[in-house]
């Protein structure tokens, strides 16, 4: 009841006429940042941050929330109109976002995203006004061990169940794995497969890896089929038309619900962050009966990711302010905000700047409803974009795919690796090799280094380490499952097909 | 021995790069330290040697699969998107996409001259106002501006 109260409290300050244009500022241009491909939150907020300077710490910090959670929104719209993921926990939202706009129904799939953003945001701050301090501490008791567990089922689940054949899927996780290795050893700081390239000592960024790798390569695919007319050319669109039947919403329903609650505690756990969320859910999603099978343009696997970003990114709010631990790297950004008004986030900030911490928290609720409806009525300006021919539209995305893979990195040398990425991605097209693994082994990667390397450290090299608490043991029997699964079903299929 | 290439292209090159991240894992790098425990080869050596693995596994499963086509038309716009890139040096990066986009719609695609203009219009625009007024990104301006402006 003491958190009602204080949310209360919170909105009060969150209510006030600067605070609401701040907020709705914050979620225009997180929707604008989403939906550019190559931009992101961290980049939006690292340059919102000094515009901020003027303005007192509780309106800064909620134009800077709402930009990262509007994001999550604005994400979703480049990837299932254009198959460009505006953001990297949009790239599952291309799976069946896409293929749903191919069928026709691209208005169905933004309202989807919409709703089932709006849906898992709100269980997301739900969860953390009721349990901010307690959803934090559950995080912090992943030590090295159960993180490095954690980390080995996220990566084996997406390779596994991504594609008919498991092992094109582990080549990828591994290929995305190596690439993060390259620049500086986290370690010891001395550089690492840079092949005495000074450019390559800062690491392979990830945004031009994913603007290449989903986005060009799909725009070097079109090429051959441009002449061709698409469906979604001939769709009539509009937004009477875009509204979901009452089947098509207790479809995205009960993913949705599922993926809010789960999203939520991803989203509290150190280096998991939004992008890891969604795709554990579309994992999760799977294992249920999907009246559309995932992948060919289900609103379960858009309403499963969607949710599931969105109720991360606000359960990352949860270590951020209790106890100063960011999420993901905007999460990081913002906690410079917060030590640069000279706030201290942890514990003690719940009791020592309570109207901000709340007032924080409820400015989330108000970015929801503000984020929502801006975006539902933006759908009939956006999906206009799906008019125009295919022909039309190649050289319109090379040139946002160039020119946001260079504004990630400020040099040539982002374009290069877009390019590079592109080609590689394009080669796995062809050849039938899933491209979401890479995407997200570079995302979970660095944190598998980190604590496996920590692990062992502590244990001075022995595997025991990964059985002596219930949770890691708990994970890796679950990791050795998964592992055993694929190859347990080709023992079976090699006997039934020689029996017979 | 070409087809065989083509088809199992993706694994054949895999398991030479995970050979490299091997060598280089632990002959530069290092595995192991006795004092510190792993060493900056040690991950990437343990993911090189999984890849070399399903690699091997890979080309042995791919040697009865057909090897996919590909479309000329894509390769068009990988030479297009080079000469962007070797253009940006000479030219700059924005007149070389302005040049691209022109070239493109009109010589390729045999767009009208209305829908080219109208196109490169709001695709400057957007460029211009989003990536060089809001976001101050600046682009490189070539080595032609350079001297001139020098």
């Amino acid at each position: 009841m003491e958190n009602i109260k204080m949310l209360f409290e919170g909105f009060e300050v969150a209510l006030s006429l600067q605070n609401i244009l701040a907020a709705a500022f914050g979620s225009i241009l997180g929707l604008i940042i989403g939906a550019l491909p190559g931009i992101g939150s961290l980049a939006g907020v690292a340059l919102l941050l000094p515009l901020t300077f003027n303005f007192n710490p509780t309106t800064g910090i909620i134009m800077l929330a709402s930009l990262y959670y509007a994001n999550m929104f604005g994400g979703s719209f480049s990837a299932i109109l254009l198959n460009i993921p505006g953001t990297a926990p949009s790239v599952m939202t291309a799976m069946d976002g896409y293929p749903m706009a191919k069928k026709g129904q691209p208005g169905q799939a933004l309202f989807t995203a919409n709703i089932s953003s709006f849906i898992g945001g709100l269980i997301g701050m739900v969860i953390l006004v009721f349990s901010a301090t307690w959803l934090a501490k559950v995080g912090l008791k992943f030590g090295p061990a159960e993180m490095t567990t954690l980390m080995l089922i996220a990566m084996t689940s997406i390779s596994w169940l991504v594609g008919k054949k498991p092992n094109k899927g582990l080549i990828v996780t591994c290929l995305g794995i190596m690439t993060t290795t390259i620049g500086m050893d986290i370690f010891s700081g001395t550089p690492r497969y840079n092949f005495g390239s000074l450019y390559l000592l800062g690491g392979v960024p990830f945004i031009c890896v994913t603007i290449g790798l989903v986005g060009f390569s799909q725009v070097i695919e079109t090429m051959a089929t441009r002449n061709k007319p698409t469906e979604i050319n001939q769709t009539k669109l509009t937004l009477k038309g875009s509204l979901l039947t009452k089947h098509e919403f207790k479809r995205l329903l009960p993913p949705a619900l599922r993926s809010g609650i789960i999203g939520t505690f991803v989203g509290i756990l150190p280096g998991a962050g939004a992008t890891a969320s969604t795709f554990l859910n579309y994992s999760i999603q799977k294992t249920f009966k999907n009246e559309v099978e995932l992948g060919e343009g289900a609103i379960e696997g858009v309403a499963a990711v969607e949710a599931a970003n969105n109720s991360a990114s606000a359960g990352a709010f949860a270590p951020l302010l209790a106890l100063g631990i960011p999420g993901s790297g905007t999460g990081a950004l913002l906690l410079g905000g917060l030590m640069m008004w000279g706030l201290n986030p942890g514990p003690l900030l719940f009791q020592n700047n309570p109207e901000f911490t709340w007032g924080v928290i409820s400015s989330l609720f108000i970015a929801n409803f503000l984020t929502l409806t801006i975006a539902l009525f933006s759908i009939p300006w956006i999906i206009k974009v799906l008019k125009v021919p295919v022909k039309l539209m190649i050289p319109c995305i090379t040139i946002i795919c160039v020119v946001g893979s260079y504004s990630t990195t400020n040099s040539m040398y982002g374009v290069a690796i877009m390019i590079t990425a592109g080609i590689i991605g394009y080669l796995f097209k062809r050849y039938k090799y899933p491209l979401a693994p890479f995407v997200l082994s570079m995302v979970l990667s660095k944190t598998l280094e980190i604590n496996m390397r920590r692990s062992f450290m502590i244990s001075h090299g022995s595997i025991k380490i990964f059985f002596e608490s219930a949770i890691s043991t708990v994970f890796i029997s679950i990791f050795i499952i998964i592992m055993l699964v694929p190859i347990i079903r080709g023992i079976v299929n090699w006997f039934k097909l020689h029996v017979q | 021995m070409k087809k065989i290439v083509l088809k199992c292209l993706i694994p054949i090159l895999t398991s030479l790069l995970s050979l490299i991240w091997i060598i280089l894992g632990i002959k530069v790098y290092g595995f192991w330290d006795d004092v510190n425990g792993p060493s900056g080869g040690f991950f990437p050596v343990i993911i090189g040697c999984v890849l070399l693995i399903v690699s091997v596994i890979t080309i042995i499963n791919s040697r009865n699969n057909e090897p996919p086509e590909f479309s000329r038309d894509s390769f068009l716009l990988i030479a297009a998107i080079i000469l962007i890139f070797a253009g940006s040096l000479i030219i700059g990066l924005l007149p070389t996409l302005l040049i691209f986009i022109i070239l493109w719609l009109k010589c390729l695609e045999k767009m009208p001259w209305k829908t080219t203009i109208l196109t490169t219009v709001v695709m400057s625009v957007l460029v211009y106002g989003v990536f060089v007024l809001w976001l101050k990104v600046s682009f490189p301006i070539g080595i032609v501006f350079e001297a001139i402006i020098i």
